[in-house]
């Protein structure tokens, strides 16, 4: 396994964590979860996902911060799809030049299908 | 008139003593006058005629002789025939003002000259030598009348004839009348002597004329603002005597004029003083604009702040309010695909998925409380409802239900076993939930958490105490703000509204909430409350306890 099915979910609320792991579970992806973008960039290495779930805003390293930091990481760079909260996803989405974007709350199905569409099976 | 040189001095030097006869003033001015007679008399004595150089010299100083009708009734029928074609009284302003400018500055000149010669600095004294000069270079005798008041401010008045006048005497001299007062130069000249000699400004007008018709020459001289007053008061005085004339000057028998330089320079100085006050006006309204500008700006900013304070309120709100939101309708469609797919969740996962249900729906609710409660609280609609409550019993129930969310903290209370307050109980015990949780939140590291009740004469105390990372110096004063979140950076959730709504409600009680931050580090949070209907406590506190 190359990683191919492998996701890496970034998101400070830990109920939000369990049930994305949980839906992606059931739809025989590889999730791997950490609280803040310091965690996140500590796994990836060892994890090496084949896509990344962001959250924007969290304590410590938070969304944006993140992606500068993942981006001065060696390639390859693998797509970036922003889960948020904020008043307007798309923007939040564009300013760290993510490849896609999902305003929380969302419909389980809309993140199967976006999750399905950068790495389907 | 040239004097012998020799025996002039001495002929001067016997009049000294003896009486003052090249001018008339009061008396208490006269042994002034009587040794500027002496100087000018011996000043004119030395005189030099020289026709094959074209000079006269007096004392050593160049003089001129003009034949004095040139400077008068010839002048002025001069300047009436090159005025033909314009009213006559033009004509006559343009002469009488050139002529009185004229004359005015060569008296300023003169005095000058003679005051720096005669080495004198009193006004009275420099005055002195004026009238007697004017005798000696034939201009006219210089009588000063006893109403004279010489002195060197506002106060300044001269009244004086002028016999032998050169100008009204060309006039008369042709057998000609003038309409107005004609002894121009005169009065500009003795004008300016006073003027250079006083260091003020002065003006002299003639009152009354022999060319017009008159007893003498006469003149009042005066400050530019004073003149017109004197002038009036001078008609008054003599108006029962003398017929109405046509000027504006009631009572003259002498139509007066006051030489236009003076009206000029009058006017000029109105001007300045109008340009100045409107300067100052200028400057003022700037100030007064520059003021309300700054309110404005003031004003925006603020306004500006606040729009920037609501509009982070409503993405923290809306953060706030989506993030339960998600885990409620995410749990619970992971839950229906799976039935969907006719599978059973099994037992953990179905547990798991009520726990969070149930937990973010709570937390979910807490939030909307506190919109609400802001939304009364800005319309002014929160109501206490107080009965008489055991504190105590309060707190505890708080803390039992914040010990299963903390397990990392050690929530310890110092109460005694009741303590009866005239309070809203489901108020205060918002407030003493919002300070616990706050307490937990603000020491993520966990640790002890100190609450103190106790009863300080007629209040209540309750104190909430934590080492966690407290609040920054500069961030202190604002934590009771409405939306206010000290540390935001650290994305501890809340919409900033706990401190907030907790001191509305102390307030409400008539309390009072404060922040403390022991040296150690941390938060501690107190509220005084009075404890309300006559203590409360004192009828209960026995069967409290």
């Amino acid at each position: 396994l190359t990683g191919g099915k492998r996701i890496l979910l970034v998101d400070d609320d830990e109920s939000i964590r369990q049930f994305i792991q949980m839906a992606l579970s059931d739809d025989g992806y590889d999730v791997a979860t950490a609280s803040d973008g310091a965690a996140a960039l500590a796994l990836i290495p060892e994890w090496s996902p084949a896509l990344i779930l962001l959250d924007m805003r969290m304590p410590g390293v938070d969304g944006w911060a993140f992606a500068e930091r993942y981006r001065k990481t060696p390639e390859p760079h693998v797509p970036v799809v922003v889960l948020t909260a904020a008043r307007d996803a798309a923007e939040s989405a564009s300013q760290i030049a993510a490849d896609g974007f999902l305003a929380k709350p969302f419909d389980l199905a809309d993140l199967i299908r976006i999750v399905a569409r950068f790495i389907g099976r | 008139m040239a004097k012998p040189k020799a025996g002039a001095g001495s002929r001067a030097a016997a009049r000294r003593s003896t009486s003052l006869n090249t001018v008339r003033v009061p008396e208490a001015i006269k042994p002034l006058f009587l040794k500027a007679q002496d100087y000018v008399a011996r000043y004119f004595s030395d005189r030099v005629e020289n026709p094959e150089e074209g000079t006269i010299s007096i004392s050593g100083e160049r003089y001129i002789l003009l034949r004095a009708a040139s400077m008068s009734v010839e002048f002025f029928d001069l300047v009436t025939s090159l005025y033909q074609h314009k009213e006559p009284d033009e004509a006559r302003g343009v002469a009488s003002n050139l002529l009185f400018d004229v004359a005015h500055a060569i008296g300023k000149a003169d005095a000058r000259t003679f005051h720096q010669r005669m080495r004198v600095s009193d006004p009275i004294e420099k005055l002195s030598a004026g009238p007697i000069h004017f005798s000696y270079s034939g201009w006219a005798f210089v009588d000063i009348l006893p109403e004279s008041r010489p002195a060197p401010d506002e106060s300044f008045f001269l009244i004086y004839d002028h016999p032998f006048s050169f100008e009204s005497d060309a006039w008369v001299r042709r057998k000609r009348t003038s309409e107005y007062p004609v002894c121009v130069m005169n009065a500009g000249y003795s004008s300016g002597w006073c003027e250079e000699s006083f260091g003020l400004p002065l003006v002299a007008a003639e009152i009354e004329c022999l060319a017009v018709g008159g007893k003498r020459c006469r003149f009042i001289m005066a400050p530019p603002p004073r003149i017109e007053e004197h002038l009036t008061h001078y008609s008054r005085r003599t108006s029962d005597q003398r017929r109405p004339s046509r000027t504006g000057l009631r009572g003259h028998a002498t139509p007066v004029s006051i030489p236009e330089f003076f009206q000029r320079k009058r006017m000029e100085d109105e001007l300045r003083q109008s340009h100045e006050g409107l300067e100052q006006r200028v400057k003022e309204r700037t100030t007064e604009l520059l003021e309300a500008n700054d309110l404005l700006r003031r004003e925006i900013s603020e306004r500006k702040r606040a729009e920037e304070v609501r509009d982070e309120f409503l993405s923290v709100a809306a953060h706030e309010l989506k993030t339960p939101m998600t885990s409620l309708r995410g749990f619970a469609q992971v839950l229906m695909r799976q039935m969907d797919r006719d599978e059973t969740p099994d037992l953990p996962r179905l547990r798991q998925a009520m726990r969070a249900i149930d937990q973010q729906s709570e937390k979910l609710s807490r939030l909307v409380v506190q919109l609400l409660d802001i939304s009364r609280l800005e319309a002014g609609r929160l109501v206490l409802e107080r009965k008489v409550t055991d504190v105590v019993g309060i707190v505890e129930g708080v803390l039992a239900g914040a010990r299963t969310g903390a397990a990392r903290h050690l929530l310890d209370l110092q109460a005694p076993s009741a303590l009866l307050a005239f309070v809203d109980p489901l108020r205060l015990e918002q407030v003493i939930t919002n300070l616990v949780d706050n307490a937990v939140k603000y020491s993520p590291s966990g640790g002890p958490v100190e609450l103190d009740v106790s009863k300080r004469g007629a209040l209540l105390r309750i104190a909430v105490t934590d080492h966690g990372i407290g609040v920054p110096k500069d961030r202190r004063e604002q934590i009771f703000d409405r939306f206010y979140q000290a540390h935001t950076e650290h994305r501890l959730g809340g919409m900033g509204l706990g401190l907030y709504i907790s001191r509305q409600i102390v307030e409400l009680h008539a309390g009072k909430i404060e922040a403390e931050f022991p040296a150690a580090g941390g938060t501690r949070i107190v509220v005084t409350l009075p404890l309300g209907r006559r203590e409360a406590s004192a009828a209960r506190l026995k069967v409290g306890s």
